[in-house]
């Protein structure tokens, strides 16, 4: 954590794309997976990461992994436009 | 001692051997059982002023004190998020308790010293009240209250509420607190240095003040909470300024305005005259993301407090799950682990359902064409025709099916119930990455592996209407259960000892032509753009019986209620094309189509017109290839025997061609409805079937020509 704080630091892991654990966060962040979820959530609050809608309420009565859709919902989270707004103006600022 | 802010009215000294306590935290931490412990039966009961929300005080005695003990709403944070909000952050600035206890939880700490943190911005003396260290110990977390203590510089009390342990102690500590003012010096959380001068300039904005003795605004020197003595009124509040202020510390309003407050913003918004608001909302504008820096400070804040007064001994299910995932989270481990996984699913299936597949369409089927002969004995040979090579040879092959799906559904349930799933996207995803695939289309596409359907239906997630649509086209591409089932079926007969091997390579080979389509879809649609997401993956555990056995259940059901209708259909009107217009099956309507298709079928090997005809029915559901096949092949022995009459039609290039065209077929009639529901459009959908019908052909042809060659 050259620069920055904590949320700025998550934000910026985020800006490399793809899916981050909060375990692997929380390893590259230097800080405990709980304080990972509990910074989510509150990035969650106010704006800046949402839960994704997957959409497949119905079509899941038919579909052989219909819970797993349930597991990436759950616990899953992603930028929104603040978000990635947030995300453009550090690429910008560093 | 205490001092009541009417906000129209200067203060009114109270009582002096009365106090005023304020019990904050967040919900669900215990806080209205301290509450209770402490009041017992001289509670009141009421609203708060004005609001719907319960407001409770109640009266705690203590060698001749009287405590008023004010039990606040639960809150998270004291921005206001919420009416709860509100009144306990309105309740702690106007009326200003002389002690406020903070209840936390301590089995997460991470989570709720954010409050606290906050707390430590107001002038009030806290005192922290760790609670449910009980729990902690339960779940592994020790907290030692007093190098908290030490690093927070205020009183923790260590509590088992429910059980009536340290609620005494912490109100002696809270009297004790109230008794000093002075010893209050609390370890306040910092704001980064680049703010102070943002800050400075808006206080002096909401004040018509100049800051004094801030000449080179460092942070550290400047409180966010302006001092304030005890009975008098805060320099530059609304008696002092040209305009009427909301009754808050001005720095404490000039933070919150910077951290993007709603119901401050908008109070200064009419408290301000115009000109000033416009500058504050400049300065504001220019520091639109200053939350993350000031939220992130105090977060940094808390890990500070928590290393150095929490331990998480590495035992039991976190250590285990730490150590498994060293593994199967890593890119390349991962993805082997993965790929070995589908590899035993298949090996499993094979060995455990197959057989058992086999008996029931040797037995079951063979019992039930022996009662429909002496049923239908006295009906016309057609009707016989059409139970026994329409519906026995055609549903009934598929429903033979059911122990193979169920030992897959089981396998995937025990997975998924397990925690591995969760592991299986995040590696997938992880191998996508380094192939420079990232973006939003993965996850929809993950969900195709159960079915197409949720995967069309998944891609709403993403914003843009072109990556969408491309997603879309993608999303038939994962091999389905059903397709995924015609393997299982075919793949012992056409390959033999190697059917493991073949049906696992198949799936990778399917994985990797998705990847590479996936890798120009994400350079033509998100041109580089990157997603990300966050996701929680869950501790392992042992997989719960009932819970895997509802999975199968539901998804057994499922099928069976396809086999009923769609396949149930489409086998009847197999049948009957096969049967009109009476003069045998190699003259019948259907031969007459697949033979006008068999030049286009030798391309890939598949001479005979009965292949051609199997792969065209799984339009109306994948698994209708088996059924088409029981009708048209007729009885063998048991499902093998089938899959090895069909095998026998085929050379070994031809048999990975069809293999190859089943895997990267169009999609069926469900996901098709579904594509044209998303899209909306006729066109788009007919391209995903053109398209897909090139590409699983064109593969085809590649394959059986170039195994023609080896």
């Amino acid at each position: 954590m050259a620069d920055g704080t904590l949320l700025t630091g998550m934000l910026r892991l985020l800006n490399e794309g793809g899916i981050h654990s909060t375990a692997e966060l929380a390893r590259r962040l230097g800080v405990s997976e709980a304080l990972v979820v509990a910074m989510a959530d509150d990035l969650t609050r106010r704006g800046y990461l949402t839960s994704p809608e997957m959409g497949c309420t119905t079509a899941c009565d038919g579909c052989g992994l219909a819970r797993a859709c349930a597991i990436a919902g759950a616990g899953l989270l992603t930028l929104t436009a603040k978000g990635r707004r947030a995300t453009r103006n550090m690429r910008h600022e560093s | 001692m205490t001092h009541s802010h009417d906000p129209g009215g200067p203060s009114i000294p109270k009582d002096p051997n009365s106090l005023t306590v304020a019990l904050i935290g967040q919900p669900n931490v215990g806080k209205s059982t301290v509450f209770n412990m402490l009041t017992g039966l001289s509670q009141h009961v009421g609203n708060w002023p004005g609001k719907t929300v319960e407001q409770k005080t109640g009266v705690y005695r203590h060698n001749g004190l009287t405590v008023n003990v004010v039990d606040l709403p639960g809150t998270y944070s004291l921005t206001a998020n919420s009416e709860e909000e509100r009144i306990a952050r309105d309740y702690l600035i106007r009326e200003r308790p002389d002690v406020v206890v903070a209840v936390v939880n301590a089995s997460a700490l991470e989570r709720n010293l954010y409050l606290l943190a906050e707390l430590l911005c107001l002038p009030q003396p806290v005192v922290l009240g760790l609670n449910m260290t009980d729990v902690a110990e339960q779940h592994g977390v020790r907290v030692e209250p007093h190098v908290l203590a030490a690093a927070l510089g205020l009183p923790v009390v260590p509590l088992v509420a429910a059980k009536n342990q340290g609620v005494k102690e912490l109100m002696d500590a809270a009297l004790k607190l109230a008794a000093n003012p002075d010893s209050w010096a609390p370890n306040c959380p910092t704001i980064r240095p680049e703010h102070a001068p943002v800050l400075a300039a808006i206080r002096e904005l909401i004040t018509g003040q100049p800051l004094q003795a801030q000449p080179d605004a460092d942070l550290r020197q400047l409180s966010p909470a302006l001092p304030v003595e005890p009975g008098g009124t805060e320099p530059g509040l609304a008696s002092e300024s040209a305009w009427h202020l909301p009754q808050y510390p001005p720095d404490w309003i000039a933070l919150k305005l910077l951290e993007g407050d709603a119901e401050i913003t908008a109070l200064m918004q009419k408290a301000l005259p115009e000109e000033r608001w416009e500058r504050v909302h400049q300065l504001l504008m220019q520091h639109e993301d200053a939350y993350l820096d000031i939220a992130g400070g105090r977060y940094e804040w808390i890990g500070r407090m928590v290393r150095a007064a929490v331990t998480r001994p590495r035992a039991g299910v976190i250590s285990l799950t730490e150590r498994v995932d060293r593994l199967a989270t890593h890119p390349l481990g991962g993805l082997a682990l993965l790929l070995a996984i589908f590899g035993l699913i298949f090996w499993l299936t094979y060995t455990l359902a197959t057989p058992l597949a086999n008996w029931l369409s040797t037995q079951v089927l063979a019992a039930l064409d022996a009662i429909a002969g002496i049923t239908l004995a006295w009906a016309p040979a057609w009707l016989f025709s059409l139970v026994s090579d329409g519906l026995i040879h055609g549903v009934g092959t598929v429903l033979a099916f059911l122990p193979i799906l169920i030992i897959f559904f089981a396998m995937l349930g025990i997975l998924e119930d397990v925690g591995y799933l969760a592991r299986a996207a995040y590696v997938m995803d992880r191998f996508m990455h380094l192939m420079g695939l990232h973006g939003k289309s993965f996850l929809p596409l993950f969900l195709g592996f159960g079915c197409n359907v949720p995967a069309v239906l998944g891609s709403r997630i993403i914003e843009e209407r072109r990556a969408r649509l491309l997603t879309i086209l993608l999303a038939p591409l994962v091999p389905c259960t059903a397709r995924l089932a015609v393997v299982a079926f075919l793949a012992p007969a056409f390959f033999g000892a190697q059917a493991t091997l073949v049906s696992w390579g198949l799936v990778a080979v399917n994985l990797l032509v998705l990847a590479a389509v996936g890798i120009v879809v994400n350079r033509l649609a998100f041109r580089g753009e990157h997603t990300a997401f966050i996701m929680e993956l869950p501790l392992y555990h042992v997989p719960n019986g009932r819970t895997v056995g509802l999975y199968v259940w539901n998804n057994t059901l499922s099928f069976i209620r396809k086999a009923g209708t769609l396949i149930l259909i489409a086998s009847v009107a197999v049948w009957a094309l096969s049967t009109l217009p009476g003069r045998g099956i190699e003259q019948s309507v259907l031969a007459v189509l697949g033979r006008w298709l068999e030049p286009f079928g030798r391309l890939m090997g598949l001479s005979d017109w009965r292949m051609i005809v199997a792969l065209l029915t799984s339009f109306f559901a994948k698994e209708n290839t088996i059924a088409t096949l029981g009708v048209l092949y007729g009885t063998g022995e048991g499902i093998t025997g089938l899959a090895e009459l069909v095998a026998t039609a085929l050379v070994p290039a031809a048999r990975w061609a069809f293999m190859v065209v089943v895997m990267l077929f169009i999609p069926c009639l469900a996901t098709t409805a579904t594509i044209k529901q998303e899209t909306g459009s006729w066109r788009w959908t007919l391209a995903t079937i053109a398209l897909l019908l090139g590409l699983s052909l064109g593969a085809g042809i590649a394959v059986y020509q170039v195994g023609r060659l080896l």
